[in-house]
């Protein structure tokens, strides 16, 4: 669907296709003439194979971005602009909206404070309503589980720090903020159900904060001891169903069964055998973990090197079987990556960030094959999402 | 500007965090473990950081106070073993609440940090307001 003419989306789908003709284009004679004024609507339901890329934009911090990719074409389906501090969006399974909690200064980079979950409409990218939220939410190197959203859609909360921790709570049906829940000792937030966020606490507790029909606290559960400081958890998390996996310094897969009900640790299984643990090979990245869900296989960001790097760049790919604990496969990647994310249709595409360029990578998650590079896909893109969610 | 470029300051925090020669005083554990949130002066941010200058003396004089400074995320969930706890929570009486030693403050023991501080503390806003309302603190003469 092409639409023409004037209207709120306009600037930002312009700058989208703007961007969108900087992407080499396939064919010799170079990218076919786009009409001026011209401005794309996006289905309303994701492609398996879209994938969003969050830029929190580090060397110039106000100026964060979202940038949607297809991972088929190789190329920018479109971008938003997201304020200062931005980490990435929260998106709901319906699809029907994207949000992002967002910071704003009255002189871009100083005066007065705004926060606010701002709600882009998914088919324009065009901003279409902003809840505003205390002026308190963490101001971090971008982590997925800064933001999460119950799995009916309905309460979204954004994880503060002030340094106080606590999460905002939105009603996203109602359009409105709903007050604070304090997590003391405990940070960020991951859905465990309809009303149940969970939270992972610097005494390597986990606590969950379940909500009424309200928003507001229900009670809580805590799970003592899930960690502990002598091999600490990354705290970028995988999902499937009630099964939550967070990988260690250590390299141990940690697994967590979390529900409206109950908090219970699950099996811990070492990814390296002693003969890789020897060779130095451990997890490295930003986002060092994939999981496809209806497969099982978790894709693992490695590189051999000293322990305690964690943060440094993953020069491999190992995928495992979270069945039988198996490493299944191995991926050598172009330059070292900083991320890596994995959609979850049936011909998976594993997207992988390049740390030293920007580049993003786009291999297919079975056979390892690189099948489309995008140069440069932002300035430093740290976070990956994929819309597409099995029916 | 790449992510690495931020490295070198967390490799360096990190090599101070563990730095055993550095933690030979409790000084140095509260500027490490406390002092990037309470301030060097100890006046913090309140409401959400709550001053050591103005709230010691009124916590410290509510029941619970001792326990509340105990099981506090920043002091309980601290990598701080329990001996050095007892260490620096002394040391942050002495320094921002001189009053409250001169009045007879029985110094905290490491067993007295063991037996409070694995019970973690889920509402905080909530205790702290019940410490200021049973505080005989602005009931004594001062």
């Amino acid at each position: 669907v092409i639409d023409f003419g004037r209207r709120p989306g306009a600037p930002l789908a312009l700058a989208c296709l703007l961007f969108c003709s900087a992407v080499p284009a396939a064919t010799p004679a170079g990218p076919p003439r786009e009409r001026v004024g011209a401005v794309a609507t996006l289905p309303a339901s994701p492609g398996p194979h879209w994938m969003w890329v969050y830029d929190a934009n580090l060397s110039s911090m106000p100026d964060g971005r979202a940038i949607l990719v297809d991972g088929d074409a190789g190329n920018v389906l479109g971008m938003v602009s997201t304020g200062y501090s931005f980490v990435s969006f929260t998106l709901p399974r319906d699809y029907r909206s994207l949000f992002s909690a967002e910071t704003y200064y009255s002189r871009t980079t100083r005066g007065m404070r705004t926060d606010v979950l701002s709600i882009y409409d998914p088919r324009t990218l065009a901003p279409r309503a902003e809840i505003v939220l205390p002026t308190k939410r963490a101001s971090t190197i971008p982590r997925a589980a800064d933001s999460a959203i119950t799995d009916d859609d309905r309460f979204l909360a954004v994880f503060n720090l002030t340094p106080a921790s606590s999460l905002s709570i939105v009603d996203t049906a109602a359009e409105k903020f709903v007050g604070e829940i304090e997590i003391p000792g405990c940070a960020m937030a991951y859905a465990a159900g309809r009303r149940t966020l969970f939270s992972l606490c610097s005494d390597g507790s986990v606590v969950a904060s379940h909500l009424t029909d309200d928003g507001t606290l229900r009670g809580r559960d805590r799970l003592p001891g899930f960690f502990t400081l002598a091999d600490p958890i990354i705290e970028a998390g995988v999902r499937a169903g009630d099964t939550w996996r967070f990988i260690s310094f250590g390299g141990n897969v940690y697994t967590l069964v979390a529900n409206e009900s109950s908090l219970t640790a699950g099996e811990r299984w070492p990814l390296f055998s002693a003969a890789a643990r020897k060779q130095g090979w451990q997890s490295g990245g930003m986002l060092p973990t994939a999981l496809h869900v209806a497969t099982g296989r978790l894709h693992v960001l490695t590189y051999r090197g000293a322990t305690r790097n964690h943060k440094l760049p993953g020069t491999e790919v190992w995928t495992f079987d979270v069945a039988t604990h198996a490493r299944v496969a191995r991926i050598r990647l172009p330059t070292p990556v900083r991320a890596i994310q994995v959609t979850q249709d049936d011909d998976p595409l594993l997207f992988a960030l390049s740390d030293t360029t920007a580049d993003l990578y786009v291999f297919d998650a079975r056979t390892g094959v690189l099948k489309k590079t995008i140069p440069q896909i932002g300035i430093t893109p740290i976070l990956m999402q994929s819309p597409w969610v099995r029916p | 500007v790449t992510l690495r470029s931020i490295r070198p300051a967390i490799a360096v925090a990190a090599a101070l965090a563990a730095g055993p020669a550095l933690a030979a005083s409790p000084y140095v554990d509260f500027a490490i473990h406390c002092m990037g949130c309470h301030r060097g002066d100890g006046l913090g941010s309140p409401p959400e950081v709550p001053s050591l200058v103005d709230d010691l003396p009124v916590f410290l004089a509510a029941p619970g106070g001792r326990e509340y400074l105990i099981r506090v995320p920043g002091s309980a969930n601290s990598p701080l073993s329990d001996a050095d706890l007892a260490r620096v929570l002394n040391w942050i009486v002495g320094r921002f609440a001189p009053g409250v030693t001169a009045r007879g403050f029985a110094p905290y023991t490491a067993d007295e940090i063991a037996a409070h501080r694995h019970r973690p503390l889920l509402d905080i806003q909530a205790e702290r307001a019940r410490l200021r309302a049973e505080s005989v603190r602005d009931k004594e003469p001062s």
